[in-house]
């Protein structure tokens, strides 16, 4: 591989590891507040594809399409916390995991019979394809926008996190949640406001990643959210700043792999990438941020 | 026999909690047995005992931290036994854990902030400044992250965050537990003057049998989860059976 | 009595309902079909049982070693015509090779212990939820392998013509023999080791290597059992592709692990009763439509994933231990036995 193509690649994975990174961030706050490995998140994502196909569609215009999409994952993740990790409160950490499986599996039905197990096309904007040639290197429009968009995200995350008396909470839950409550602070108001936060972000996830896929389909969420569970791991479980490292390292290792690899490997590229990052955490078992606590 | 005083007819003060029947288990152990106990309103009031006494427990049942519990725990006349421990903070209990539990990662000003956050009506701008007045080891570590802190400034945190919310009843669990004896003396210090200066009535658990009777007014004995006995500290120094376990004197 | 032999005569309760099952069936006559897909999901819970239930790491992953072995088996029994046609980039000795089917059985068993071993033991170094997600991500891999490896599995096409070497008698044989190495192994001084273990498992804590060697044999000996159980899937099916092995049978078979109770064979078995039960009977109804008033669903697709969704909720809000709970039948009788007694 040329320098050229490295570079290049980074460039792809910058925009890849922004996706994963969204959806681990999200992953992560929940592992660290509840002990809860989340995998009806990527139905969130799914969620947001549906409702972008649905208002795009009807050709209602981005300006209502952004904060609708967004609406409905925030509100969806605060129904299933709602609906089916309340009444589990307490329960063991296995009982969570089953019970979000479930629940991934339950919004995967209904959504084949809703509306179909086909994917639905999601009309392409005619910027979404637009790219820009910058010396040898591509860049694509909707790669600037994601990258720009996630690290304006983080920022903003992270001045919620170290500002606001919930955003604080938050922090403090992911290290001692009975202590949080020690503090007067109500547990179920951490905890929606956790779950709000992953589906604000699953949302941004969601409109970032249809944008470009193309189509949505019931298990469109699937594949990406196993990867952020990859990404969580990798970082150093329930560490925030971990997540986001490890999203980003799943994206560069995804697309330079997909560049050195031959076309005969390049069909088992996924399996590939993933036999590695778990060859990667045999050397670190504690993730590569380690698991110390919140977004320090 | 349990020694039993009457609280009310001997030192006066409106009791403001009172336990009764307390009966608090894990699975099928009973940690706290029938356990009595009051608190009058500006006392401090040690609860002694070894290790596995089912001290701690006591104050997590208090606090509603632990839930398999039964009996009932009255904060000034009102029952607070059902209420989640955000509630019961709320109404004007502070508790600075067994082994501190302060936020590592948080800064020392943020572990302030959060213990403000139950202050409810009784909001006060002005107990951060008094707090790091009677601490002022933390006031030149606003910014660092409470994991910096030494021992005895973890402990202090620990203190302070739980008057942050200004409460009425402060529990303290082991509040000397692995400080050098400077440091002991330092927080029995601080634990007086927040009763006289501040006005908090305080509930301290504690293993350090000594130093506690030195400072409290009534102090109670558990032992495996029941009151042995009760009394002011010259009549516990006088009990044959504190003397035997916990004063080195001979039965 | 000698343990190994108190713990099988302890699983024979359990054995004497499958064959009871069994009985029942060639009494009745008939297609034994459902009755084979029971007993081969037995065989494959027991599989899951013997790692998760006694290690407490749940695994996502076992659907690997199922595949595993059906594929295995697959390609070793299938017609060596269509094998050149299909599947051409197999090595000549397995194109002409054409063994017995409890060669490909013993073959099939052994592929899925190896992989076992293989992933095991880099995989089981980790703890907690770590673990869960290195096991998820075994399953994506191999859900990888077997559909991009056209030349050998012939990938999403499926691999076409298995021939029919599940009778209901072998399926018998292997869920019974299942059963009682399991239940063997979870009265052994490693499986009381494991769910000493268990506990914690979750925690982040760290764990002891001996505990980590533990559940290493724990996976290897789920990971024959399961290999086992892939290849009578094969030939019960006849036709196998990726998706035979990926997400949806994950959940149900997590589903007959839960609903049933984790900690027993017994539950294991009951599980995989009631799902073979509702996958049998409401699949009927996945091709009808139904009319709600204005709403017609054309449809059903996913109907039965859709009960299932509701019957393992449904035990997780009432009765997380799942329907066996805690002890085996057995077990329990022994103590009430005991307790007349004395």
């Amino acid at each position: 591989m040329t320098l050229h193509e490295f570079v290049q690649q980074c460039i792809n994975g910058l925009s890849l590891g922004s996706t994963y990174a969204l959806l681990a961030l999200g992953l992560a706050m929940l592992f660290s507040i509840m002990g809860l490995i989340n995998f009806a998140h990527g139905e969130l994502l799914t969620i947001g594809g549906y409702v972008m196909w649905t208002l795009l569609h009807h050709d209602v215009s981005w300006a209502l399409v952004v904060p609708a999409t967004l609406l409905a994952t925030t509100l969806a993740a605060v129904a299933m916390e709602r609906i089916a990790f309340r009444p589990l409160r307490g329960a063991s950490i296995e009982t969570l995991l089953v019970t979000s499986f479930a629940l991934a599996f339950f919004i995967q039905t209904v959504l084949q019979i809703g509306v179909s197990a086909e994917p639905e096309p999601i009309a392409h904007t005619g910027w979404s394809d637009r790219g820009y040639s910058v010396g040898p290197y591509t860049i694509g429009l909707i790669q600037i926008i994601t990258t720009a968009v996630t690290f304006a995200v983080l920022v903003a995350l992270v001045v919620f996190l170290r500002r606001t008396l919930l955003g604080v909470s938050i922090r403090a839950a992911a290290e001692d949640f009975a202590v949080v409550r020690l503090m007067g602070i109500p547990a179920g108001r951490v905890v929606v406001a956790a779950f709000a936060l992953s589906g604000l972000l699953a949302g941004i996830a969601s409109l970032l990643f249809f944008a470009s896929a193309g189509s949505v389909s019931p298990t469109s969420g699937t594949a990406p959210v196993v990867a952020a569970f990859i990404a969580v791991v990798l970082g150093g479980l329930g560490n925030l700043a971990g997540a986001v490292v490890g999203g980003y390292v799943l994206g560069f290792a995804d697309q330079i792999l997909a560049a050195v690899h031959s076309s005969t490997i390049l069909q088992f590229h996924d399996a590939v990438v993933l036999a590695i990052l778990i060859g990667l955490l045999l050397l670190r078992p504690q993730g590569l941020v380690g698991r110390s606590r919140g977004l320090a | 026999m349990p020694v039993r005083n009457d609280l009310g007819a001997r030192t006066g003060p409106r009791v403001l909690l009172e336990v009764r029947g307390l009966t608090a288990r894990y699975g099928p152990v009973v940690a706290v047995r029938d356990v009595d106990l009051r608190v009058g309103e500006g006392e401090i009031v040690a609860l002694l005992g070894a290790n596995g006494a089912g001290k701690t427990t006591t104050l997590m049942s208090i606090v509603g931290l632990h839930r398999a519990r039964t009996g009932t725990i009255e904060l000034d006349g009102h029952e607070i036994g059902h209420l989640p421990p955000e509630r019961v903070v709320r109404r004007g209990v502070g508790l600075a854990p067994e082994g501190r539990r302060i936020f590592a990662g948080l800064t020392v000003a943020e572990n302030l902030r959060l213990g403000a956050a139950g202050a409810g009506r009784a909001r006060d701008d002005g107990r951060r400044e008094r707090l790091l007045e009677l601490f002022p080891a933390l006031r030149e570590r606003l910014r660092l992250p409470a994991a910096s802190l030494s021992g005895g400034e973890q402990q202090q945190l620990a203190i302070a965050r739980a008057l942050m919310s200004g409460p009425r009843l402060l529990l303290l669990d082991e509040p000397t537990l692995g400080l050098a004896p400077k440091l002991v003396r330092l927080v029995f210090d601080l634990i007086a003057r927040l009763r006289d200066e501040e006005g908090v009535t305080i509930l301290l658990v504690e293993q350090n049998v000594h130093q506690a009777l030195r400072s409290c007014d009534r102090a109670y004995l558990m032992r495996v989860g029941g009151i042995e006995a009760e009394g002011t500290p010259e009549e516990l120094r006088r009990d044959r059976r504190v003397q035997a376990a916990y004063l080195g004197v001979p039965e | 009595m000698w343990w190994p032999l108190r713990s099988a005569a302890g699983a024979a309760l359990v054995c004497a309902g499958l064959v009871l099952v069994a009985v029942w069936g060639w009494v009745r006559g008939g297609d034994h079909s459902k009755l084979t897909h029971f007993f081969i999901n037995v065989t494959i819970v027991v599989a899951l049982q013997s790692f998760s239930g006694n290690s407490g790491i749940l695994s996502f992953g076992h659907m690997a070693l199922f595949g595993t072995g059906a594929y295995v088996a697959g390609i070793l029994t299938l017609d060596p015509a269509l094998k050149a046609t299909y599947l051409t980039s197999l090595p000549h000795f397995l194109q002409s090779w054409n063994p017995h089917w409890w060669i490909a059985l013993a073959l099939a068993a052994a592929a899925g212990g190896a992989l076992a071993l293989l992933s095991g033991i880099p995989i089981l170094r980790l703890d907690g939820a770590s673990a869960v997600i290195a096991i998820l991500a075994l399953l994506l891999i191999a859900d990888v392998v077997f559909g991009a490896w056209t030349g050998v599995t012939r990938g999403g096409a499926g691999l076409i013509g298995l021939p029919p070497e599940a009778t209901m008698s072998r399926a018998l044989v292997f869920a019974l023999a299942a059963v009682v190495v399991a239940r063997v192994f979870k009265d052994s001084k490693t499986g009381l080791l494991l769910r000493a273990s268990r506990e914690d498992a979750f925690s982040a804590a760290s764990v002891g290597v001996a505990v980590r060697a533990y559940r290493v044999r724990a996976w290897v000996l789920s990971g024959v059992i399961a290999g086992a159980a892939g290849a009578l899937f094969g030939w019960w099916i006849g036709t196998i592709s990726p998706t035979d092995f990926f997400l949806a049978p994950t959940f149900a078979l997590i589903v007959m692990f839960i609903v049933g109770g984790k900690r027993t064979v017994a539950g294991a078995v009951v599980g995989a009763a009631l799902v073979t039960l509702i996958q049998e009977q409401v699949r009927q109804y996945e091709d009808s439509s139904v009319h709600l008033g204005v709403l017609t669903i054309h449809r059903l697709t996913g109907l039965t994933q859709l009960v299932l969704v509701l019957m393992i909720l449904l035990v997780m809000y009432a009765r997380p231990e799942g329907i066996v709970g805690r002890e085996e039948p057995d077990e329990t009788i022994l103590r009430f036995v005991r307790g007349r007694a004395a």
